[in-house]
Parts: structure tokens; C-alpha cells; sequence
């Protein structure tokens, strides 16, 4: 238990921390209670920040990364080989493999499948494919699947009109923009093993 | 890296700089990048109860990503979030595989396909693990005087006695205390006033940006949390 002079005006730090350890003097804490039930936005601040503070350390128990897997992150990067970001500044567009639209299914498929437009593009070690399904008018589902290395990592952004959403593939590879206005449609995807874009689309 | 060692600083900008390095082939600045961030990555992964062979792959696919991603980054000063939804994506993926592997392995085709609605949800962790991260770093930053105490009071387990510690740090018990509250208070304006710099390490979670059209290079890593679908108008 500690003796101090009475909280007349702000709560020092040592006060605060005391008080959060329920270390002070019933009286002690009475005042400084007293002195947080008025406008005092700063004491509160800061009693509520070290309260925060003192729950993360406390409560962190971060374990010490072996060396073995340290060494494995160090070998990752290649010393004196600088990484050119201009070598990695193109964009790539995608070719158009199949459209459901221009080379229209088989009947049979088409009845498996439904009527959903069907698109399937290419670039360098991705393949991605996509189907768009008409929910209302005006209102499209776009369905797709990204099949690359790390697909979660990709990001797929979608702009139509003035408006841009953006999903991260599972583990599928697969996502899903639901609801989205029909019209021109661009679409991209960005991660560490691609960039590429696929040329305009109408939905 | 324990608290009271690795790089005095807590600049928001210092990741920048060693991702500028790294990009130059610095292979020093990639071992400072390391060790900063290495404690996050780590806790992450083991979130997920991956197996050793597995964690160690994920700790190093991580690492592997951000040397590839290092070029398109735009805003290296948000690498704690970058780094924190990469594992917990990467982790996940693993974890999953694992799952559906060892279903279909007993020939249970049906949970097998569950497994994908069944994810292990860390995402409310991932904010905790970021936020005890950062205050790793800005503890880091802090004189040796102070990181060793706060080191001593809030990361050793069991805490020792002041007594012990007083001896152990060659200071009077009676300042342990006052210390402790100058310490405390120096590590709560690091962390405020980093939170305060627009675009620091990290920014609070509900931080998106508009974006009209295919952008120049890659995402945002900020962008980078965990979400299905994001809308943005």
C-alpha cells in the first residue's frame, strides 16, 4: 500500500498503474475513482490505454521462433540479387480459352450447367474461370475459380460502373461476387505469383 | 528475438526502409526484416495447430511471399498487417488441405466437403497478435533500462519478485516502481502517437481506401485482411 498525495487534478502514471494492480489504498482508490467519474477525458484515456497496454503484454506469450525455421526465412531472400521492380511492373492480360456465348454447349451440358455465361482465360501459370449467372435485371452473380500456386493469396477485384469489389479466393481457389450491376466489367488479379488482368466483359 | 534484444527502433517508416534495402539485394536488411516481424509470422501459424513440418513450410512460403511481393509493395509501412493476414491465409490453406486430406483418407467424402465451411476462425486472434507485436517493436525501441524491467515484469513467467529483480538489474527496489510507471508511459506515447501517423505500421482495422479502376501495382498490403467479399462504393 502506498501514501501519496491526494488526486487533485490528472492521475499521474504511477497512480494509473497502481490502481489498474489494485494497489492503492481503499481511500487512494476512491479518489481516484471520484476523479474519473468527472469530464476527465484525459485521465480516462490514459487509464483505459495502459489497461489495454498491460492486458496485451500480459497475456502475450509469443514463442521464440526456432532457428531452424528462422534460417529457413533467411534463405528465402538471395543476397546481391537485386529485385528489379520494373521487371515486375507489366501487367499481363489473359486470353480468352472458352466463352459460353461465342462457342455455346452441347444441350445436354447446357442443361447440367444451366444458362450461366461461361468463361475460361489463361496466362502464365493461372488458369481462371468464370460464370456469370443473371440474378435480376440488372443484377449479376459472378462466380469463379483462380487456379494458381497460393490462390488464397490473390487478390480478385472487380469494377463495374463506378463501383470496385474485391475477394480473396479460398483455398480452392474459388470465389464470389453476388449481386454485383450488370454492364462493362473489368477484372484483375493481384498476388505474389500473378498480375494479370482479363479484357473487359459485358455482365 | 526476446523483447529486450533486436533493433532499437520504432520508426514508422523503418520497414519501408528495410523493404528499399532488401529490394537493392541487402541481404542484412532482409535479416533485420526477419527479425522483426519473425515472433508475428510464427504465432499465426501455431494458431492453427499445424504439425511441425507444416508450420515450418508455412513460416517459410510467408517469408518466400513477401521476397516476391517486396517489388509491387506500395506501402511497406503496413507490413504487420501484410504479414499477419499472408500467414493467416497460408495457414489456413494448410490447414484445410490437412483436414480434407485426413477425411477423405477415412473415406469420408461427406465431411470432407464440410471442411471448407468449417474454417478455423482467428481472425479476432490475428488483431490481438498484431497489437502484441507492435508492442514488442516499440518496447524494442525504448532504452535498455526499460525494456529489460518491462522485459522482467510483463513477458517472464512466473514474474519475479521486485527484490530479484531489483538485484538482478542493479537498481534500488524503491524505483522499480516509478520506473515501471516512466517505462509504461514512454511505451504508451510510442504506441499512440505511432497509431496517430497516418499510413505507420499498422493502421486501425476498419481503415479501407477507395479505388477506382485496375490499380498500378500491388494491393495495399492494409487491404490484405481476411474477408470474402469486400464491398466498396
Amino acid at each position: 500500500m502506498k501514501r501519496r498525495p491526494p488526486v487533485d487534478h490528472h492521475i499521474d502514471p504511477e497512480t494509473a498503474l497502481d490502481y489498474l494492480d489494485r494497489r492503492l489504498e481503499p481511500a487512494r482508490e476512491r479518489e481516484v475513482e471520484a476523479h474519473l467519474a468527472r469530464p476527465c477525458a484525459a485521465c480516462r484515456e490514459r487509464v483505459r490505454e495502459f489497461s489495454a497496454l498491460l492486458q496485451r503484454m500480459r497475456h502475450d506469450r509469443m514463442p521464440e521462433v526456432p532457428a531452424a525455421l528462422r534460417r529457413r526465412a533467411l534463405e528465402a531472400f538471395a543476397p546481391g540479387e537485386p529485385v528489379s521492380p520494373l521487371r515486375e511492373a507489366a501487367v499481363r492480360i489473359a486470353r480468352l480459352l472458352f466463352d459460353s456465348w461465342t462457342q455455346p454447349l452441347p444441350a445436354m451440358t447446357r442443361r447440367a450447367v444451366g444458362e450461366a455465361r461461361r468463361l475460361r482465360y489463361a496466362t502464365d501459370g493461372a488458369v481462371l474461370e468464370l460464370e456469370c449467372e443473371t440474378e435480376s435485371p440488372g443484377l449479376v452473380t459472378l462466380r469463379g475459380r483462380l487456379e494458381i500456386a497460393d490462390a488464397p493469396l490473390h487478390r480478385v477485384a472487380v469494377a463495374v460502373g463506378g463501383e470496385t469489389r474485391t475477394a480473396w479466393p479460398d483455398a480452392a481457389g474459388a470465389f464470389a461476387f453476388e449481386r454485383v450491376p450488370s454492364g462493362q466489367a473489368r477484372l484483375w488479379i493481384e498476388g505474389p505469383e500473378a498480375r494479370f488482368r482479363i479484357p473487359a466483359i459485358d455482365l | 528475438m526476446s523483447p529486450t534484444a533486436g533493433p532499437p527502433s520504432f520508426d514508422p517508416g523503418e520497414d519501408a526502409r528495410l523493404v528499399d534495402r532488401c529490394l537493392t539485394g541487402d541481404a542484412r536488411a532482409w535479416a533485420a526484416l526477419v527479425a522483426r516481424h519473425e515472433r508475428l509470422v510464427y504465432a499465426v501459424a501455431r494458431s492453427y495447430r499445424l504439425s511441425d513440418a507444416d508450420l515450418g513450410d508455412v513460416f517459410q512460403d510467408v517469408f518466400a511471399a513477401l521476397v516476391r511481393g517486396m517489388p509491387r509493395m506500395r506501402e511497406a509501412r503496413t507490413l504487420v498487417r501484410w504479414l499477419s493476414s499472408t500467414t493467416e491465409r497460408i495457414a489456413r490453406a494448410t490447414a484445410l488441405r490437412r483436414r480434407r486430406e485426413q477425411a477423405l483418407a477415412a473415406s469420408d467424402a461427406a465431411a470432407a466437403h464440410e471442411v471448407a465451411a468449417d474454417q478455423p476462425a482467428v481472425e479476432a486472434e490475428l488483431e490481438t497478435l498484431e497489437e502484441q507485436a507492435l508492442i514488442r517493436l516499440a518496447l524494442e525501441s525504448l532504452p535498455e533500462g526499460c525494456r529489460r524491467l518491462l522485459a522482467a515484469l510483463y513477458y517472464e513467467d512466473p514474474v519475479p519478485e521486485y527484490a530479484a529483480l531489483a538485484r538482478r538489474l542493479g537498481t534500488p527496489i524503491g524505483s522499480l516502481g516509478p520506473t515501471r510507471a516512466r517505462c509504461l508511459e514512454r511505451l504508451r506515447r510510442r504506441l499512440r502517437g505511432l497509431l496517430e501517423t497516418p499510413g505507420g505500421i499498422i493502421r486501425p482495422v476498419t481503415t479501407t481506401s477507395r479505388r477506382r479502376g485496375p490499380p498500378s501495382g500491388l494491393g495495399d498490403p492494409v487491404d490484405a485482411r481476411p474477408r470474402t467479399v469486400e464491398k466498396r462504393r
